[in-house]
């Protein structure tokens, strides 16, 4: 779905819609730079494109991609000559690259030979004696390799940014920075679309951080979740990007050398092809991790918009009931945070006024389109989805409502909804006068009542005492 | 007052023997040569100063001299004419003190002086001599069992050295030497001759050896000055010389000496009267008074109005509050204390100043050319604060007296702004957190906590006020001065102030001032009407886990900003949080204790502690307005719920019994009269709510009077009018549910004079819910019931449901324990190795 497409398809309602519900804004504050780019660029359809390229410029000036930003600033200033400070970045650039380049490139070629492979260790004080006696590789060397992986980045290498910062983790004992690294990697690697590795990056940092001896202070603590929250929508949601995607053109017009994240995002979209079941079970892990006590008072406390991200996986992933541990928090957090997405949660478990239901249908439904992380999953499916639960909870509150209501309610044509009821044929039956009757469960007997709540209790004993054992084994 | 003393005293103090001597030095050469007067004067001025700020008996004769000057009463005769010739001729005076100095090692001299009236400190170093001089006699015959009732005794008597406002007794060094080398002797000693001691003669040799390491201690670096300095003491050939230059600016000052001298005597006297009996205070308050219009320097002021301040404050130590006369001299004097130091602005008044040696030396500047004074003013304002509360206290509410009591608040106000304003201006942002901003921070406090619980008005109203006793060029660092074309309703300024206060208070280090900070915080919140803010706030403070061991002050703090809460809550029509905040206070039957607005129960005795933490009436909570909150969102939650279980009193045990119990004893009453008080009306409406009448709850809930203190008390009324009618709505559904087939959602609407709509929504709750076994028909615009006979499970079964939830509870809750909560540990090495392994990856 590309940004032309919509372009024409979306209504001048719709777009103040997706202008008013847009958080682009609320992101930047817990993304890095590089990260806010594509989520920037994603407005280019709401927005004035003029106006975006503008904000795009701002957000990387201060960044060392030199090109890209020269680019912009043409873009921007068409006819103009270029001012002269940009020469000079560029040259200042240019030989800080060098200079880095050069320092690095004795400790990188020591790292990469044969011997030095085989003789390090997986105990990282001896390898650093071992490197400082043989190749005289000092602390003040391993940092230069952090120095020349952030600049990397700032350069948009990311590639190879992240090949540095990890070198530099494997070296370095300094934690902070170590931590710093994890940070850069996880950045880098969400950037150039490594999915797995970025997974595994954000698995470490949730180690430190959810660390219950964690040593930053509780406020920081709560900082360093919101970033990682944020960071891990990338992952979550993008588990299969498409190759038309925004971001990969950024760093392809930025540096040629990226040659190997262009035949790894190939390789991605492929997988992409794959079913939506590891996009489920990318959005079942993030629910879990997100509805997890710790995290969801984070969500609570310091960013309550990532709701609309975990009502969506849980449509997505059709865990309604889940639903009901997500209104609570959506009901607290009414007074700072509301989007049709969680206005949807209110009127279906709180206030029970479905009249309201077709405008948030629509809503909704820009949104799907227009939300940068939402855009990326199966926008029918979760309509479907949606109109499934609407359904279950409209037919079990009224008796004899009609074709035309649930249109209604939908927000969608009459054949629509005929359609939807065929699937269900089995439960539903459409009378003449266009009344739907569901066929209503007989509460179950006590005998099932009580089997059905205590089958599983076997199964969740035996899981509670496996984790803690393996907990003991670790 | 001299430069050059001053700064050398303070900077080694190990230099002080050797600053004696070279002065002794100097006078002598001075009597010798005198070619130049003037720098002659100016050098035995210094001296006697210096003298004087010596402590050791011996050297006191000139500090007698000078006390001549300021008291002569005291003096004796002979003296007198010294005395008088001293007055006229300046010169010969310091002639005379020069000739005195030279004679000063005679002992006939001191003789002479102790016949004179001697000075607390002078009797205390003397007694410490005289042991010191005990000691060393026995220590001599190694006597271990005298030695250590000495040297307890002695002991006793240095521990008060900080309440004479001087430093360690030098005498005292000196004993812990000779003690020392005793000790080292006899130690070297005893190797050879293995002279036996006897039990108790070892037992307080040993005593000795510790208490003897103990203060060596604690004094290390006067140990090694007087092992160092002993001996050019001692050896004091006149070889040690010290060149001094005296300034034009101490010459500048000599003319103002005399007088001087005269003042700081005083003072001294009136320190070291402070806290004894028999002291007159008022004639000291009166003398003080007329140092003050004598005093011309600023540091003079200053110390005058210090002691002036804290000796008026002695006055009243004992009686339960200040009067407001000496209160208003009191506030006026601090203010003259702050106009001066306003005025010059390189004085400086600060707690953690260094102690003087002697009063009279003014302190040299410091490296930012500030001059540190010791004292505090946060001190004295939280004193006046604490005064003008206990008289508060003390009065009938009711009474004009103490409405005129209570505008005395306006000038204490200005005044803690005043020494705000003086804080900011001495503490630097970084020393926040120090000692020294820690005085900040308590002005800060005291502000914040006479402004709390106000309301906007009052507050723009009290700072405007303030704000214009200011000169209009000072202004704020913390929160900007209020611009006088403000309106009286400006809630962002004082929520910006508020906020403003508390951000100081909250970077303090100690908890302390960052608790009080959040429950002020919290209560201003909730009375502006920000309930989110001030839940949020309250949830971020993790207050609630640790209040139960906090002091009993703190937790009526709490519980004030937990009630105020509540109402917030239910000014907002958040009837279940008013409830559960409420709840604690309202149902206690010590509501007045917990918030701190008298004691409840007849007690034999109060005592200080538990007046101190009334507050003044002024403060208090309206507790009607408070159970009336409680009891009507009580009844709004649980009149349905009875309706909807029968078997209600045996289902909801976690649920308060307070309204049920109250409900019931209400019914249990043979004759209904008309409503009286609140609780009447309340307990009559649930009556009414219970057959569905909201109207008639309604009427009744709206004529508790106590509503008006709201101040929006028509939407109040109208917010519980609607509660109501969803909640008699509620009650009808859940009580008719097993008689009614069918219920049609018009009349529903009609009778609630509810919308359709809402009707629908509030049906569709329930459904919902499952509390309801129905469905809306909306072909027919009905409410369905399905009456199933069979479905209802019989005592067995419920029995068996019971259970399997239960259950269920359980592992839940083992589920979350082993996701969060504490694991098996089997092999605790084992896990600890693993855990560092993994550490290395």
């Amino acid at each position: 779905m590309s940004t032309e497409q919509q372009e024409f398809r979306l209504s001048e309602e719709q777009l103040e819609i997706a202008r008013k519900y847009d958080l682009t804004e609320k992101f930047v504050q817990f993304l890095d730079r590089h990260l806010v780019y594509p989520l920037i660029e994603n407005l280019e359809f709401s927005h004035d494109p003029l106006e975006v390229e503008n904000w795009e410029y701002n957000l990387l000036k201060d960044t060392y991609m030199t090109k890209f930003i020269e680019e912009k600033w043409l873009d921007l200033h068409p006819g103009e000559p270029l001012p002269k400070e940009f020469e000079e970045k560029q040259t200042r650039i240019n030989d800080e690259l060098v200079s880095l380049n050069e320092s690095t490139k004795k400790t990188l070629d020591i790292l990469s030979s044969q011997e030095v492979q085989e003789s390090l260790k997986q105990d990282k004080s001896y390898n650093r004696d071992y490197l400082a006696k043989n190749h005289g590789i000092d602390d003040a060397k391993i940092y230069e390799l952090y120095r020349f992986g952030k600049f990397q980045y700032n350069r948009g290498d990311y590639v190879m940014a992240s090949d540095l910062l990890n070198n530099f983790r494997l070296l370095s004992t300094n934690q902070e920075l170590n931590f710093s690294a994890t940070w850069g990697k996880l950045a880098a690697e969400i950037i150039s679309f490594s999915w797995s590795e970025a997974m595994n990056e954000l698995n470490k940092l949730r180690e430190v951080i959810d660390n219950r001896n964690y040593e930053g202070s509780t406020l920081d603590q709560l900082n360093k979740r919101t970033w990682l929250i944020h960071y891990s929508l990338f992952i979550f949601f993008n588990g299969n990007f498409t190759a038309s995607d925004a971001g990969i053109d950024m760093t392809n017009a930025e540096d040629a050398e990226l040659n190997e994240a262009v035949a790894e995002e190939t390789a991605i979209s492929e997988e992409a092809n794959d079913s939506n079941k590891d996009k489920n079970k990318n959005l079942s892990t993030m629910i879990d991790l997100f509805l997890s006590s710790s995290y969801k008072s984070t969500i609570q406390a310091s960013c309550p918009w990532i709701l609309r991200y975990v009502i969506v996986a849980l449509l997505q992933t059709q865990q309604y009931k889940r639903l009901r541990d997500v209104v609570r928090a959506v009901d607290v957090e009414t007074y700072e945070f509301q989007d049709p997405f969680t206005q949807l949660l209110e009127t279906l478990f709180v206030s029970f006024e479905f009249d309201n239901l077709s405008s948030l249908v629509e809503q909704i439904s820009v949104l799907i389109e227009t939300d940068f992380f939402v855009s990326n999953l199966d926008g029918q499916q979760l309509i479907q989805n949606l109109q499934e639960l609407i359904f279950n909870t409209v037919t079990k509150v009224y008796e004899g409502i009609t074709v035309e209501y649930l249109s209604k309610l939908f927000n969608e044509d009459v054949s629509v909804v005929e359609k939807f009821l065929e699937k269900k044929k089995d439960k539903v039956t459409i009378e003449e006068d266009g009344t739907i009757l569901v066929r209503r469960q007989a509460p179950a007997s006590v005998y099932q009542q009580v089997y059905e709540k205590t089958k599983a209790f076997n199964f969740k004993a035996n899981q509670i005492l496996n984790t803690a054992f393996n907990r003991a084994e670790i | 007052m001299s430069r050059f003393f001053s700064t050398t005293y303070e900077a080694e103090s190990s230099d002080e023997e050797n600053l004696v001597s070279s002065d002794e030095e100097l006078l002598y050469s001075s009597k010798e040569s005198s070619e130049d007067e003037l720098l002659e004067e100016e050098l035995s001025e210094e001296n006697s100063e210096e003298e004087g700020a010596e402590e050791e008996g011996d050297e006191d004769e000139e500090d007698d001299d000078d006390e001549d000057w300021g008291s002569p009463s005291d003096e004796d005769e002979e003296e007198s004419d010294d005395e008088f010739g001293g007055k006229v001729r300046g010169r010969s005076y310091f002639l005379k003190g020069a000739k005195a100095g030279s004679e000063s090692e005679s002992d006939e001299e001191s003789e002479d002086e102790k016949k004179v009236v001697k000075s607390a400190k002078d009797k205390y170093l003397d007694e410490i001599a005289e042991l010191v001089e005990e000691i060393e006699n026995h220590s001599m015959v190694e006597d271990w069992i005298s030695i250590g009732n000495l040297f307890d005794q002695l002991l006793k008597l240095v521990v008060r050295h900080p309440q004479q406002h001087i430093p360690v007794p030098r005498q005292f060094i000196r004993c812990l030497v000779i003690l020392e080398d005793v000790l080292a002797e006899y130690k070297a000693n005893q190797k050879d001759s293995k002279k036996k001691l006897n039990a108790t003669e070892s037992k307080s040799l040993n005593v000795i050896r510790q208490r003897a390491k103990k203060s060596s201690k604690e004094y290390p670096n006067e140990l090694a000055a007087y092992r160092k300095d002993a001996d050019a003491f001692l050896s004091n050939d006149g070889t040690v010389s010290l060149s001094v230059t005296p300034s034009v600016d101490n010459f500048n000052k000599l003319s103002s000496a005399p007088t001087e001298k005269d003042l700081f005597n005083a003072l001294r006297t009136i320190i070291e009267s402070r806290g004894k009996r028999n002291v007159d205070q008022k004639e000291q308050l009166a003398s003080l008074e007329n140092f003050f219009e004598e005093a011309e320097t600023p540091y003079e002021q200053i110390s005058i109005l210090l002691l002036q301040i804290s000796v008026r404050f002695d006055l009243y130590s004992k009686a339960n509050f200040m009067p407001p006369e000496q209160w208003k001299i009191s506030l006026g004097s601090v203010s003259k204390l702050l106009d001066i130091l306003d005025a010059n602005r390189k004085y400086v008044v600060t707690e953690t100043a260094t102690v003087p040696d002697d009063i009279a030396i003014e302190p040299k500047a410091n490296t930012k050319g500030v001059i540190e004074i010791v004292g505090s003013i946060a001190s004295f304002v939280e004193r006046l604060a604490d005064e003008i509360t206990s008289h508060l206290l003390a009065l009938d509410p009711h009474s004009t007296e103490y409405i005129v009591r209570l505008r005395d608040e306006a000038p204490l106000y200005t005044l803690l702004l005043r020494s705000q304003l003086f804080y900011e201006r001495v503490v630097p942002d970084s020393e926040l957190t120090e000692p020294q901003g820690s005085q900040l921070a308590r002005v800060v406090l005291k502000r914040l906590e006479s402004i709390y619980y106000k309301p906007t008005r009052l507050i723009v109203f009290s700072e405007v006020n303030a704000w214009n006793a200011v000169d209009i060029k000072e202004n704020s660092r913390i929160y900007p001065r209020l611009l006088s074309d403000a309106g009286p309703q400006n809630v962002t300024y004082t929520n910006g102030l508020i906020d403003s206060l508390c951000s100081v208070l909250y970077r303090q280090a100690n908890s302390v001032f960052r608790k009080r900070a959040v429950l002020c915080h919290i209560y201003n919140y909730a009375l502006n009407d920000q309930y989110y803010k001030a839940r949020d706030m309250l949830l971020l403070s993790h207050l609630q886990s640790s209040i139960d061991t906090a002091e009993p002050q703190l937790q009526i703090h709490f519980n004030r900003a937990l009630v105020q809460l509540g109402l917030s809550a239910f000014r907002r029509g958040l009837i279940h949080e008013t409830q559960q905040l409420l709840q604690e206070v309202a149902t206690s039957p010590r509501q007045k204790e917990l918030l701190g607005q008298g004691v409840q129960r007849f007690q034999v005795q109060q005592s200080q502690v538990d007046k101190q933490r009334l507050l003044p009436f002024h403060m208090h909570i309206n507790l009607e307005l408070l159970e009336c909150s409680f009891y009507t969102a009580s009844l709004l939650i649980e009149v349905p719920l009875m309706a909807e279980y029968a078997d209600y009193a045996k289902r909801r045990q976690s649920s308060p019994k307070a309204f049920r119990r109250v409900l019931e004893y209400h019914e249990r009453q043979v004759f209904d009269g008309p409503p009286e008080n609140a609780r009447d009306h309340i307990m009559l409406a649930a009556r009414a709510l219970g057959k569905f009448d909201w109207k008639k709850a309604a009427e009744l809930l709206g004529k508790i009077k106590i509503w008006e203190l709201f101040k929006d008390s028509e939407s109040i009324k109208k917010m519980i009018t609607s509660r109501l009618q969803v909640e008699a709505l509620r009650t009808f559904v859940f009580k008719n549910r097993s008689f009614f087939s069918k219920c049609s959602i018009a009349v529903l609407s009609q009778t609630f004079e509810l919308e359709e709509s809402k009707v629908r929504s509030i049906l569709a709750k329930l459904i919902r819910n499952e509390d309801v076994n129905a469905y809306i028909n909306l072909k027919t615009n009905t409410l369905d019931f399905v009456q199933n006979e069979e479905s209802k499970p019989n005592k067995l079964e419920e029995l068996v449901l019971t259970l399997s939830d239960k259950c269920g509870q359980i592992i839940e809750r083992n589920e979350k324990l082993s996701v969060g909560g504490y694991q098996i540990q089997l092999d605790t090495k084992k896990l600890g190795q693993n855990r560092s392994s993994q550490n290395r990856k």
